[in-house]
């Protein structure tokens, strides 16, 4: 595929169970200060803003209007997507493809000021689902157990998804949970619902993810690095539980292969280098390896059982840690994306994929029980990036590295038009 | 001294509803009122949906009354989860709630506060339709022997208005 958008910058804020010492919108504000940092570039500099956050989990109607100032979004076109920030990237992704825009910025935020059961819960219908008390965790409870009968499996091949991603989040300082586990202790700790367990499901986070896009002529001039987008695709499944195959989410293959034809991959196993996944439980890994095709149908459990999908295996699969370490709603799947840009830059630090990677898998999902989900693939160019420093998140004044002169001021736009 | 810098502002959001289940919808819920279940065939392909739904999601045939049949209150587990933790805080006191932010009973409606654990939601596949019914099995009894694959049937509630849990549970058989 034609390489049109590439990520040019990016930044998280660490994700914490809960920081009641700070406002949302500081937390966005120097999320997004830190982006452009990083970027080199100004807010001036930014066409157009699409943001994710949840109403429920505010506690407000259209509640980005409260937080366009932090977003740096006022006099600029705005929108917001009630999804992963994931989807908040197709769609800026979209709007520069029509050349209407030249860069974007991409604000994720996921606080939890209500206890997030109540914000699944109320994902739910009044007539059907809500009476039961369906939330995230029984509901991707009633999906794993499809899946284990489905393919006569125990739980030890999720515990196994839990082991690696929590080694891998030791090495991650920007996560939640850095603590590694053992399999005897995943299995032992308390069942939530069956089959999930304590230690099968992320925890409780927050955090804000703000990315930034830019068209292809200005991508090359604002990083030496440009981590290109090369294929996305997207799909969305039926909602009510018992209407759906739930051992084998179509959507999400679907939404793979579309990614692999814009891509041009046939084999993705092969022809990609790693994977940044959203899992929000531990069975969720491994139902996400084969709909991804990098396991066939059953088998995603040998990419653990074999240690392929480890840090330092053929095919790492969440060497950030993934969300089972830190999953802010709304925010865990754009983190994704900047965990894939962080590697394919070779600005991983610790937790680097010490192998020559050149192309990567991102995939994010929203709803209940992988509902919808989306895929990216990224890739960088074929010159191996220089190793770079990994500068600390939220400096006071980051060093700007990027080429002022080429940077596009306001005086070069207003002669433009 | 205490520090006064870090504040949290504690709130409680009510706001009443009123949703309207519509035709198909209405009439799903009015059989379990009369200890019914019913399913929607759709004409095209024959597919039998119960629970409710607007429309197949095969063929995009928006169902009528007429397509609806009457099911047995039966069928088969497909996938289940026991719920063991509580997620929940404890329901609020509907006396406390009405006082402080409107004058509703409606927190005392089973819709508006999960039910307590430990329970088991499952996917029944109903005898004769084709997609699953997630709807409760209770009691540690049939929790114990609760299976994929596991019989089970219906239990009806003593008073019932047309809602969801007029099917109280389902019980092992």
């Amino acid at each position: 595929m034609e390489r049109k958008v590439a990520i040019v910058g990016w930044a998280q804020s660490p994700i914490v169970e809960r920081d009641e010492r700070i406002h949302k919108t500081e937390m966005i504000s120097r999320t997004v200060a830190a982006a452009l940092s990083k970027s080199g570039l100004s807010i001036g500099d930014i066409d157009t803003v699409i943001s994710a956050s949840c109403d429920t989990m505010d506690g407000a109607s259209i509640s980005n209007v409260f937080v366009v100032e932090s977003m740096g979004a006022f006099m600029k076109e705005e929108s917001k997507v009630e999804e992963d920030g994931a989807y908040a990237a197709l769609y800026a992704y979209l709007r520069l493809l029509t050349g209407h825009h030249k860069t974007a910025l991409i604000v994720a935020h996921g606080r939890v000021d209500t206890p997030p059961q109540f914000y699944s819960w109320m994902m739910t219908d009044p007539f059907l689902l809500r009476p039961l008390g369906v939330e995230m965790v029984s509901a991707f409870a009633l999906q794993a157990r499809s899946y284990l009968s489905r393919y006569n499996l125990d739980e030890r091949p999720a515990a196994k998804v839990v082991v690696k991603n929590r080694a891998n989040g030791v090495k991650n300082p920007n996560t939640q949970v850095r603590i590694p586990i053992s399999e005897a202790e995943v299995l032992k700790s308390p069942v939530l619902a069956s089959p999930i367990k304590l230690a099968d499901a992320s925890p409780r986070s927050e955090g804000a993810c703000a990315l930034i896009l830019a068209n292809r002529d200005l991508a090359r001039k604002i990083t030496p690095d440009p981590v290109w987008i090369e294929g996305v695709g997207y799909n969305h499944d039926l909602y009510y539980l018992g209407h759906r195959d739930l051992a084998r989410p179509e959507s999400l293959a679907r939404a793979a292969q579309m990614a692999y034809a814009q891509a041009g991959i046939k084999n993705p196993r092969k022809e990609t280098d790693f994977a940044e996944v959203y899992e929000p439980f531990s069975f969720a890994e491994l139902m996400l390896y084969e709909g991804l095709g990098l396991a066939e149908p059953g088998e995603g459990r040998k990419l653990v059982e074999k240690g392929i999908a480890n840090l330092d295996g053929a095919y790492p699969v969440n060497a950030s840690g993934g969300a089972l370490c830190g999953n802010p709603i709304f925010v865990a799947g754009l983190i994704r994306m900047v965990e894939a840009a962080r590697q394919l830059t070779g600005q991983a630090g610790e937790y680097q994929i010490k192998k020559d990677i050149r192309r990567g898998l991102v995939h994010a999902t929203s709803g209940f029980c992988l509902q919808s989900n989306i895929v990216y693939v990224l890739g960088r160019d074929e010159a191996k990036p220089k190793p770079v420093k990994v500068k600390k998140q939220f400096k006071a004044k980051a060093k700007v590295k990027v080429k002022t002169k080429a940077r596009p001021t306001r005086r070069k736009k207003a002669r433009r038009k | 001294m205490e520090s006064n810098q870090y504040r949290v502002l504690e709130g409680n959001i009510s706001v009443p509803y009123r949703w309207t289940p519509g035709d198909i919808y209405g009439r799903f819920l009015g059989g379990l009122k009369e200890k019914k279940i019913l399913g929607f065939r759709c004409p095209e392909c024959k597919k039998v949906y119960a629970p409710a739904t607007d429309i197949c999601t095969a063929c995009y045939y928006g169902f009528k009354p007429e397509d609806q049949v009457e099911l047995p209150d039966a069928g088969v587990v497909k996938s289940f989860t026991v719920v063991r933790a509580n997620l929940w805080p404890p329901k609020p006191d509907p006396e406390v709630v009405s006082k402080a932010i409107a004058p509703t009973k409606l927190v005392d409606h089973p819709l508006l506060w999960p039910p307590d654990p430990p329970y088991a939601l499952v996917a029944v596949r109903i005898e004769g339709a084709d997609t699953d019914f997630i709807h409760m099995v209770k009691g540690e009894k049939n929790l114990g022997k609760l299976k994929v694959g596991s019989k089970v049937k219906a239990v009806w509630g003593e008073q019932r208005e047309g809602y969801l849990l007029d099917l109280d549970h389902f019980e092992v058989v």
